[in-house]
């Protein structure tokens, strides 16, 4: 283990791995740390992982990736799961939200939404008075915007997204046409477009838009969408002498289940990038490697400790060193911090693990008036975005409608529970059956996703008490809803209720009944869930009295470190934030690559 | 081809001789499906073989039970059933865990009330039986136009049209 990399990257997710594909296009050699396993990175691997799924007794978002007590990562609290006790929960309020800890990372789950932030969004300190300003705008993140819409594979129309400020240059178009809106949508459009809502002393007019999200939609000339990964090594004709599995996944088939898993991979994931860095031939990614310790010598990083195992169910390990030029924290927002913390390496202001954030997610669900397709096709494929902007911001969190297709899936675990409750109620026979041809396909959800400003009380620490199997310690949550969070979750609460009325669903929302958490404000029950937007753990700014970061994701402390990700923005206003994620991560490539000490790298 | 098909899996298919046709028979009266469409599921066999297993003190009494209810004429089954089966204090909720079982395609263990009365049969699927189970769950073809998550997709873009009544 003597060999020496240009590029050390900690963590096989999307920001290592469209950095490792970056700096490796550019002659570096790189190796790529990974502590999970690589089972996704064989089509036959990923594939084992549905029969993971189809087998799982509680089909949460983390059921198909096997739990990995080296590598531990978190569940939704209260399932049972091992991982739903990975987090050291210090409250007041649960933490709701999840990540993957193995090679592809958390992208191998993500429902695959890719909304730009919108450019008010960037400075929300300033505009609003709340939480953290970036040190760049929406223009300087633009070109970035659009390199990692085509790394990702957006299927999107221009003309749908150009909105509170978001534009595009001139004649540029998205890969691949809009994922086709859901039957439901189509419904509700019909009865919301136009309707007026006021919110926080403002009115907005409502408008149901088509989501652009990274999946195979239809491709736009130039474009060929990116398949399952590993197929001719796989599956492919030699092995099974049909041609047609070449094409797998290059179009989304109508799984309806981009979170937990997709089956056939046309939802982006990153092993899609892992495998153009890998086949640069100067890409080493080494998997059941845990990262243990950040090596430094005053400013510069010496090394990488890492503790690598030979079975995700046994403890034992032999310990390496690692050592480059450049070193790279991409093992997402807890993850990044918990490395640095247990480094030793707090950033002298305390911020290194402050600021951690989540969109909390209120639910709305009921039954639309006529058979509507619920269950069927990505989980959404529009959303109500009017309410993601606007000087109402001063006074409580702004928020984006997702509109499901997914049933009560999510608040309710229906269809299971329609049947049980049904059942419960002495039905049975044809009545049974009847009731349930009614009612399952008349299913609908809202979720709103609400913006969390950054709070240094929402953060990330360490206990040495609580370790995990390797002996590295488990993350210690501390987290809050703020009133100007709360009073978002209410706006959101009562604007979906005004939209259900005015599309003619009968308001089926009980907190009493749900498996979600529960927020209050000014005595109203709230049923949430986190988004799984976990950000905000090494914010970037201006500079290190305030930051962690630069606006390169470079370290104010370390000069040949990166610590990139989620973790370095400063908000994340209401957009989902993996295509922000990567577009920072071209962003950071392309400064890694320029930078002086990298200039005079060998290769 | 037919003759590749391994014989386990053929075997699931065809439905045992002994308390088959009685079990599918109040499968399809508890859940509104007939019989040709529960044997297409694949799985009722195994979940025959896994209550034969597990509950052989309770699975003979309620096919018994059913043998009583079947002999009533058609417009008086569902009454029967309701009366000698769904009422009963021991085997009414075995039977609706069998109907939920048939929906859903997962065994919730018995309630503990039940097994404080009738013993604890330390009840369960494994992981192969629920992933096997899982796709067949009768819910997704109950309602109109769905299909079980990340399986049986309906192809590309048909979540844009009406949803057929199946």
């Amino acid at each position: 283990m003597d060999t020496h990399y240009d590029v050390v990257i900690v963590g096989a997710g999307i920001t290592g791995a469209i950095l490792a594909w970056q700096a490796a296009e550019a002659g570096r050699s790189v190796l790529v740390l990974e502590a999970g396993t690589d089972t996704s990175r064989t089509y036959a691997g990923y594939h084992s992982q549905v029969e993971t799924f189809f087998g799982a007794a509680a089909k949460t978002p983390e059921a198909p990736w096997r739990y990995n007590a080296n590598a531990p990562s978190p569940d939704i609290p209260g399932v049972g799961t091992p991982g739903a006790d990975y987090f050291v929960e210090r409250g007041p309020v649960p933490f709701a939200s999840t990540y993957a800890r193995l090679a592809g990372g958390t992208t191998l789950h993500w429902l695959g939404t890719c909304l730009r932030m919108i450019p008010e969004d960037f400075d929300c300190a300033t505009r609003f008075g709340q939480g953290l300003d970036w040190p760049i705008g929406y223009a300087d993140l633009a070109p970035d915007y659009e390199r990692a819409e085509w790394e990702i594979g957006v299927a999107g129309d221009v003309r749908d997204q150009a909105h509170l400020g978001i534009t595009f240059r001139d004649g540029y178009q998205y890969p691949m046409e809009r994922i086709p809106p859901s039957y439901s949508d189509g419904l509700l459009s019909e009865k919301v477009d136009g309707m007026l809502v006021e919110v926080g002393g403002q009115t907005a007019r409502l408008l149901v838009r088509s989501t652009p999200a990274g999946r195979n939609s239809t491709p736009r000339p130039g474009y060929r969408p990116v398949g399952a990964v590993d197929l001719a090594e796989g599956f492919g004709p030699a092995d099974a002498g049909q041609d047609l599995v070449r094409d797998l996944g290059e179009r989304c088939q109508g799984n309806s289940a981009c979170v937990p898993i997709c089956p056939v991979q046309a939802k982006y994931n990153a092993l899609k990038t892992l495998a153009k860095a890998v086949a640069t031939g100067r890409v080493t990614v080494l998997t059941q490697a845990v990262a243990a310790r950040v090596v430094t010598e005053g400013r510069r990083v010496t090394g990488i400790e890492y503790l690598r195992y030979a079975a995700p169910d046994r403890p034992e390990h032999g310990s390496f060193i690692a050592r480059g030029t450049t070193y790279v924290l991409a093992c997402h927002a807890v993850e990044n911090a918990k490395l640095l913390l247990m480094s030793g390496l707090q950033s002298p202001n305390g911020l290194v693990g402050a600021n951690l954030t989540d969109h909390p997610t209120v639910l709305a669900w009921g039954l639309a008036p006529e058979q509507a397709g619920a269950y069927r096709g990505p989980l959404s494929t529009s959303g109500i975005e009017d309410l993601r902007g606007g000087a109402f911001r001063s006074e409580l969190g702004a928020f984006r409608i997702e509109v499901g297709n997914d049933g009560w899936l999510w608040p309710m675990g229906a269809p299971d529970t329609t049947v049980t409750d049904a059942v419960a109620k002495g039905l049975f026979g044809r009545a049974l059956r009847d009731t349930l041809r009614d009612r399952i396909g008349r299913q609908v959800r809202m979720g709103c996703l609400v913006e969390q400003p950054s709070s240094t009380r929402n953060r990330v620490t360490l206990d040495p008490s609580q370790v995990d199997a390797l002996g590295l310690p488990r993350p210690v949550i501390t987290y809050d809803l703020e009133p100007y969070v709360l009073k978002g979750m209410a706006a959101a609460a009562a604007t979906m209720r005004t939209v259900f009325a005015q599309a003619g669903i009968e308001d089926r929302t009980d907190p009493k009944d749900s498996f979600l958490s529960i927020a209050t404000w000014e005595n109203q029950a709230l049923p949430w869930g986190g988004a799984g937007h976990l950000s905000g753990t090494h914010c970037m700014g201006t500079g290190p009295e305030s930051s962690v970061v630069d606006a390169q994701q470079r370290s104010w402390q370390h000069d040949n470190l990166f610590v990139a990700g989620p973790g370095s923005m400063p908000s994340m206003g209401t957009a989902n934030p993996t295509l922000t994620v990567a577009a920072l991560a071209f962003r950071t490539a392309r400064d890694l690559i320029a930078s002086p000490e990298e200039r005079g790298a060998t290769v | 081809m037919i003759s590749k098909v391994p014989r386990a899996i053929r075997d699931r298919v065809l439905p045992r001789p002994d308390q088959g046709d009685a079990f599918a028979a109040l499968s399809a009266a508890l859940t509104g499906f007939s019989v040709l469409e529960l044997a297409g599921t694949g799985v009722g066999d195994r979940y025959l073989a896994f209550l034969a297993r597990v509950f052989p003190d309770v699975l003979p009494d309620l096919l018994a039970a059913w043998s009583e209810v079947e002999r009533k004429p058609p417009g008086e089954i569902d009454a029967a059933l309701r009366a000698r089966i769904l009422d009963d204090a021991k085997l009414g909720p075995f039977a609706r865990q069998i109907l939920e079982l048939w929906y859903t395609a997962t065994w919730t263990p018995m309630p503990a009330a039940w097994n404080s009365a009738y013993g604890d049969h330390h009840d369960g699927f494994d992981a192969e039986l629920t992933a096997a189970a899982y796709p067949e769950g009768l819910m997704w073809r109950a309602g109109v136009g769905t299909h079980p998550t990340a399986a049986r997709p309906g192809g590309f873009g048909t979540w844009a049209f009406r949803p057929r009544e199946g």
